[in-house]
């Protein structure tokens, strides 16, 4: 079963059934903000300046996550391609201007977390989008070496 | 620019008034700030008028009687003021000219725009004609009234699209 | 065509051959439409607006049908259909949505035609249960059936179900209409919170007149309805709701889709004017068109089947010496039942939200137990709650301890109807595109924490709604405790709102102060229902104490730490 690698498991804020932490919200407040560094914006493409990315999309046919592969669209996350930051923009271009492209909907980068050991995601929503939804186990998706 | 109508491609007998030059002599669409402009013309010259969807209809009221067409438009699929525009044209100014959709209708529009008064369709979409054609034929009933007064159906507000 | 009113399925309209030709019609366009997607005729910003139209989202995992439930009606035969939709197309779920829906969240657009076509087959669709048209009319979960209705408001319903059906005019309006109709004194529909509220009562001759509230909803600008027109005819309604439409299409605004509904325009304008314009339209229309006469009304009246209510003389007494037998059915008949119009019946709640469950969550299994309950003991009527539960609404009293210990036996007795643990909760971040945060969690968290019944009983009477975002699927607003899910940064917080209501005494919840941790939020909400328990006067309501003391009392327990 795979484990979502949530980031309040490190620094104690946004954790999954977790006992609860009776401390002052600004002290929370404070470690969140600390923890998480500079902008991201989750909806869209911007990113940092820094650190790297993966690329992202939807299938057309059945709507399923992928990501971008070194050879086409993979629904594992840990098959995708990383990219540094200051490169993405120019392989975002290439993956909407690909042969593939009519094949997937919704094309764009996702900041990875420098401090987590394995492909993932800085945001919650994306990491939800990586590894399934939080209330279903169950549903997440399987790691296969099979790329599309 | 292809002409779509009654399911065909026609031929576009209208000429647009260019921008700085003076109106041609035979049927010409006019934007609605030269419409004064078009209407000094002699009364048995064609003339149209082009409104934006932000155009309250009631104001072509005196002109209507000189107007044979009003282009109504889409500067998005997703902007459906000109169905509302079309329908008032109809139904509250009885309006029986030739009304114009421009822009950037759907084919899969094009039975709303039927049914709210469009009678022609200007349009640089790819698809074949087919497919607007289509877009009218595939479904044959409807459940409100429209101004082209279908046959009721008999059950509520039920009507047969007539094809 | 059938014509044998003893085979009409019992509280909804009776598709004939003519309505059922329209939907096969439907399905093809639409087959159509995906055939020219797939081959590049249309681009997604194009085929979006087509396939919203038929129900269909691209959400974070997968595609997203939602199926309409007209005015939150069923039969036991569709029940049997989506269960088989959810184990064939999807992963043996369903969820029930807070607009008397149901959807599937694994759906592939290549399975959707397939799909529309089996729903087709027992006369359901997907139509405009999204996009910027009029959505599904909601009703009173009751309707029909409540011993405090005037009128039953689901004909009126089934009417406007059909009118706004691929309406020419207005199925590309600035924004989505939502329109709900109740026909009770008691608005169990939440009129105020709708683009359109209808409330109808009877007029002077019998025939029903409608109070038009307009300009109301939640989302980013919660905003009460306000009243557009008192005791509108039967025959004017849809002329009247054409005209408002209308003007809605012609000036709503269309270059900021966050000010774009009906409500953002009612108010730019002011209710006066709104209705100046409104009326001037009323007034040019030629009414003769629009006219809803009487008959076409009754037309449409008799293709509903109508149950036949026969109970035994001493139902009511069966059912009283039952509750004194067994406490905990005692406890559910409390809190999950609903009066109704015969004395011999009583409409009962099947709580969708388990104890530490997903609210509206329903396995394929639990709907097809749910349409044999239907069938054995309701006239295989069904009624989705805009609660995200479901009603069997006409059970014999003396039935009604039978169909509870069957409902135990399959984990769907949780009685808890308006109590802390009916929550009504959007999908949240876990499946939904635009959500901020995690909805669900929250919901399980709170219910697992408060599942003892006597518990809940104790505190009674309390409404909470959680949204993952400012769109409020969830009625944030709307709670006598509401929860927005914000994001700060990529994680996940949440904000509180106290004193909303969505009934007679219609209210916006206000935001009590800053925005929680997620792992805060749920001991701070615990803190506030102790606090409540504290301050309230004997037989008060949370909401009712927090009206007479105020945020201030309940803003301490909040934010105190421990």
């Amino acid at each position: 079963m795979p484990v979502l690698q949530y980031r309040s498991e490190k620094n104690g804020c946004a954790g999954l059934a977790r006992a609860p932490i009776y401390s002052s919200l600004r002290q929370l407040h404070a470690r969140c903000l600390k923890g998480i560094g500079s902008e991201v914006d989750v909806r869209n493409n911007r990113r940092d300046m820094t650190g790297a990315s993966v690329i992202t999309a939807n299938r057309l046919l059945d709507g399923r996550i992928v990501w971008l592969a070194p050879q086409g669209w993979s629904e594992a996350i840990g098959q995708a391609r990383v990219f540094d930051n200051a490169a993405v923009e120019d392989a975002i271009k290439q993956a909407k201007a690909a042969a593939d492209a009519n094949t997937v909907v919704g094309i764009y980068g996702v900041q990875l977390d420098p401090d987590a050991t394995q492909i993932t995601p800085l945001t919650v929503r994306e990491r939800i989008r990586a590894f399934g939804p939080t209330v279903h186990p169950d549903f997440a998706p399987v790691e296969t070496p099979h790329v599309h | 620019m292809p002409l779509l109508e009654n399911g065909h491609v026609t031929e576009d007998r209208w000429a647009q008034a260019i921008a700085g030059e003076a109106l041609p002599a035979g049927a010409v669409i006019v934007p609605l700030d030269r419409l004064e402009e078009g209407l000094a013309r002699p009364k048995d010259a064609l003339l149209g008028v082009a409104i934006g969807p932000d155009v309250d209809v009631a104001v072509l009221r005196p002109a209507l009687p000189r107007l044979a067409l009003v282009a109504v438009n889409f500067p998005t699929f997703r902007d459906g003021r000109a169905f509302t525009q079309a329908r008032a044209l109809r139904e509250h100014l009885s309006f029986t000219g030739e009304i114009r959709a421009t822009g950037t209708p759907l084919p899969d529009q094009y039975e709303f725009l039927l049914r709210c008064g469009v009678t022609s369709v200007q349009t640089d979409r790819a698809e074949d004609v087919a497919v607007w054609q289509q877009a009218h034929d595939i479904i044959s009933i409807a459940y409100q009234p429209s101004v082209l007064h279908e046959r009721a159906q008999g059950l509520g507000l039920r009507r047969f699209l007539g094809k | 065509m059938s014509t044998d009113t003893a085979t009409l399925p019992v509280g909804r309209y009776a598709y004939d051959e003519v309505d059922r030709t329209f939907l096969s019609q439907r399905v093809a366009q639409f087959r159509e439409q995906v055939g020219r997607r797939v081959a590049g005729e249309l681009t997604e910003d194009e085929f979006k607006p087509l396939r919203l139209m038929n129900g269909l989202y691209l959400q974070l995992h997968a595609y997203m049908l939602r199926v309409a439930v007209p005015y939150g009606m069923m039969g036991s035969d569709q029940m049997r259909e989506l269960a088989h939709i959810a184990r064939t197309y999807d992963r043996d779920y369903g969820h029930f949505t807070t607009r008397q829906n149901i959807q599937f969240n694994w759906i592939r657009l290549e399975d959707t035609p397939d799909i529309l076509e089996r729903l087709a087959g027992v006369n359901m669709h997907a139509i405009q249960t999204s996009g910027n048209c009029i959505r599904n009319v909601t009703c009173d979960e009751f309707a029909g059936a409540a011993a405090d209705e005037l009128l039953d408001p689901r004909i009126h319903a089934e009417i406007l179900r059909q009118w706004s059906t691929l309406h020419p005019e207005f199925s590309f309006l600035p924004r989505k209409f939502k329109i709900a109709i109740s026909g009770s004194p008691h608005d169990r529909v939440a009129a105020r919170f709708h683009d359109i509220g209808l409330v109808a009562h009877p007029g002077p001759d019998g025939r029903a007149v409608f109070d038009v509230f307009v300009g109301g909803g939640l989302g980013r600008t919660p905003i009460i309805g306000v009243k557009l027109r008192d005791n509108l005819p039967e025959e004017d309604l849809l002329a009247y709701l054409e005209a408002v439409v209308r003007v809605y299409n012609a000036y709503g605004r269309r270059d900021n889709m966050y000010k774009a509904r009906i409500k953002i325009l009612v108010q730019a304008l002011g209710v006066d004017q709104f209705r100046e314009k409104v009326d001037a339209e009323f007034a040019q229309m030629n009414r003769a068109d629009y006219r809803l006469d009487p008959a076409i009304v009754e037309g449409i009246r008799a293709r509903f089947g109508i149950p036949a209510l026969d109970a035994p003389a001493n139902a009511a007494d069966r059912l009283d010496s039952d509750r004194k037998a067994d406490a905990r059915f005692d406890r559910w008949v409390r809190t999950n039942t609903h009066a109704h119009r015969h004395e011999g019946f009583i409409s009962a709640v099947v709580s969708i939200k388990p104890d530490g469950g997903i609210p509206g969550d329903v396995t394929a299994d639990q709907m097809d137990l749910i349409a044999a309950l239907a069938d054995d003991f309701s006239f295989g009527e069904i009624r989705v709650t805009h609660m995200q539960n479901v009603v069997l609404g006409h059970v014999r009293k003396d039935q009604l301890r039978d169909l509870w210990l069957r409902l135990e036996g399959a984990g769907l007795g949780t009685p808890n109807i308006g109590l802390v643990g009916d929550i009504i909760a959007c999908p949240g971040l876990d499946y939904c595109a635009l959500a901020n945060a995690r909805s669900i969690p929250i919901a399980q968290k709170l219910s697992a924490r408060f599942a003892n019944p006597e518990l809940q009983e104790n505190i009674g009477t309390l409404r909470i709604n959680i949204s993952g975002c400012i769109n409020a699927c969830g009625h944030h607003h709307a709670g006598h405790i509401g929860i927005l899910g914000v994001d700060k940064r990529g994680e996940e917080f949440f904000q509180l709102t106290l004193g909303g209501s969505a009934e007679n005494d219609v209210a916006i919840g206000q935001i009590i102060g800053p925005a929680l941790p997620e792992d805060e939020t749920v001991d701070a909400i615990a803190r506030l229902i102790d606090t409540y328990l504290v301050l309230r006067n004997e037989g008060e309501a949370f909401i009712d104490t927090y009206r007479r003391l105020g945020a201030a009392s309940f803003k301490d327990a909040v934010y105190a730490p421990a």
